[in-house]
């Protein structure tokens, strides 16, 4: 075959979108300057794409997605001609493919997620924005305050976990000062499976960085929900990794476990820079949300593989 | 007329590469003669070494007060970027450029202490959380620009330009080979195709409408 006559593919990418009925999908979009031939078949929870009549335009290897469904996107050259795309996911999911003519053509993978919702339909989730009024929380070199950072995260934290159906209470939504013990005291007025707070890190010294997930000392989830949310966060910021810490003043009543994420150290001239990007903001409240779900996964028979 | 644009995925450049032979080999077989290439600005910088971090750079007295004067959430507002800034243009142009940005503030005027100082300095990106494995770094605007755009024509045939867009749908082109139409091409970058997260598709092919079929 000759070469010229092959469907380059030009570039590989996904989202999550949500479809006209409010159902979430995960679209991987494969791009290429034409329509090639492909046969679909399933190994576990992957989706192999197998195709003919197309060569690699982009680097073959690893795309890493980590949206909570599909972990990685691996594009190999397997012969002349030929090329598999592997959809690596955690969890089932039911998927169509759109071919769509074109300047590119696009493959569009449409990986529902409804093994999330059903995850974590009606968990709740109380998620407390630190400090706020007068409390101004840790402050950036430049000018940036804690307190305002963290209720941009944990906005879209909150939007993430109502998109799976969770039932979120957000503990100040403004810029309000809020006594701690009540903010704690709402985790067992609302009956919540966890309470997440959202802070920054700050210290003296500004070359300081990193992340770090503090945990309720007294409940043994606490310390595992924290380090499954701090391995998504490090993944996503690609930040330094500041590791787990007991935090014996997060006493928040009963047996609700707890987790303080410290998202950046705001106090470092680089990681207030991280701070002023939306794309870090968002960066934060998906590896959080990662976290969490996993953590849930964890817990359940949910999480076997439905061939 | 613009039938339609390819995104292109490449490797992570960094300044082991030469655009020309990223361009050549990524789009050697996707771009015809007569289809316009564009190149997001801050990978071209890159290519060029232009992305350096902040904890190399050693700021003096002049960028730690200067940098107290600019818009916080604009590029020069840390003393490490202000000093950037001096390396670029030297001290008396900053200077004089703060001079007149200090002036333009009384007369309600803006974009003095660029006008003064160096349109290239509105090119510099402070810390920006996007582009891994740069998003610590501070980005330079590229070097010689126009240079490069003729390079790549001269060796691919197809015309070439480096743009500048944000998703605030603000689309500058700093430099462009003879034949491309501008205005035309800053409509179809409005929504910014290179996309602003780690997409890693810094080449855009935009396939035109062929004259002579």
């Amino acid at each position: 075959m000759s070469s010229r006559k092959l469907a380059r593919i030009t570039n590989i990418w996904s989202k999550v979108v949500e479809s006209e009925s409010g159902g979430l999908s995960t679209k991987v979009v494969i791009e290429a300057t034409d329509i090639f031939k492909h046969v679909v078949s399933r190994v576990g929870n992957d989706l192999l794409l197998q195709s003919t009549g197309v060569a690699a335009n982009m680097p073959e290897g690893s795309i890493e997605v980590n949206d909570g469904l599909v972990r990685e996107i691996v594009l190999e050259q397997t012969g002349a001609g030929e090329a598999v795309v592997r959809i690596i996911a955690e969890h089932p999911y039911e998927y169509s493919i759109v071919e769509t003519m074109g300047i590119p053509a696009r493959t569009t993978v449409v990986l529902g997620r409804a093994f999330l919702t059903d995850l974590m339909k009606n968990k709740r989730i109380v998620i407390d924005p630190g400090h706020g009024g007068k409390d101004w929380g840790g402050k950036g070199p430049v000018n940036l305050v804690e307190k305002n950072v963290v209720v941009l995260i944990a906005r879209i934290l909150a939007d993430l976990f109502n998109k799976v159906e969770a039932e979120v209470v957000l503990t100040r939504a403004g810029d309000e000062d809020i006594p701690v013990k009540k903010r704690y005291g709402l985790a067992l007025k609302e009956k919540a499976d966890l309470f997440i707070g959202i802070h920054t890190y700050s210290t003296k010294n500004s070359k300081v960085s990193g992340a770090s997930v503090r945990y309720k000392s007294s409940c043994g989830n606490s310390r595992a929900i924290a380090g499954m949310i701090n391995k998504e966060l490090i993944k996503k910021l690609k930040v330094k990794n500041r590791g787990l810490k007991e935090y014996p003043e997060l006493v928040i009543p009963g047996n609700i476990p707890g987790v303080e994420v410290e998202v950046v150290t705001i106090t470092n001239w680089v990681e207030e820079g991280l701070l002023r990007s939306p794309t870090i903001h968002k960066k934060a409240a998906e590896g959080i949300f990662i976290g969490v779900k996993n953590y849930f996964a964890a817990d359940g028979p949910l999480n076997e593989v439905v061939l | 007329m613009i039938l339609g644009r390819i995104p292109i995925r490449t490797h992570v450049i960094t300044e082991k590469d030469d655009m020309v032979d990223i361009v050549r080999r990524y789009t050697g077989k996707v771009a015809e003669h007569g289809d316009i290439i564009a190149m997001a600005e801050s990978v071209v910088a890159i290519s060029q070494g232009r992305a350096i971090l902040p904890d190399t750079v050693k700021p003096g007295l002049l960028a730690k007060f200067l940098c107290l004067f600019p818009g916080k959430d604009g590029s020069l507002a840390t003393p490490q970027a202000m000093q950037l800034a001096i390396r670029e243009v030297g001290r008396t142009r900053i200077v004089l450029g703060a001079l007149a940005a200090a002036i333009g503030r009384i007369i309600h005027r803006r974009g003095d202490f660029y006008r003064v100082a160096g349109r290239q300095l509105a090119q510099i990106d402070d810390v920006a959380g996007t582009m891994w494995p740069f998003e610590k770094h501070i980005i330079l605007g590229p070097k010689n620009p126009h240079d490069l755009v003729n390079r790549i024509k001269d060796a691919t045939g197809t015309e070439a330009v480096i743009t500048d867009v944000n998703d605030i749908r603000k689309v500058d082109i700093l430099a462009a080979s003879e034949g491309v139409d501008r205005d035309s091409l800053i409509k179809d970058l409005e929504d910014n195709p290179f996309g602003n997260d780690d997409q890693q598709t810094p080449i855009i092919v935009f396939k035109m409408a062929k004259s002579n079929p």
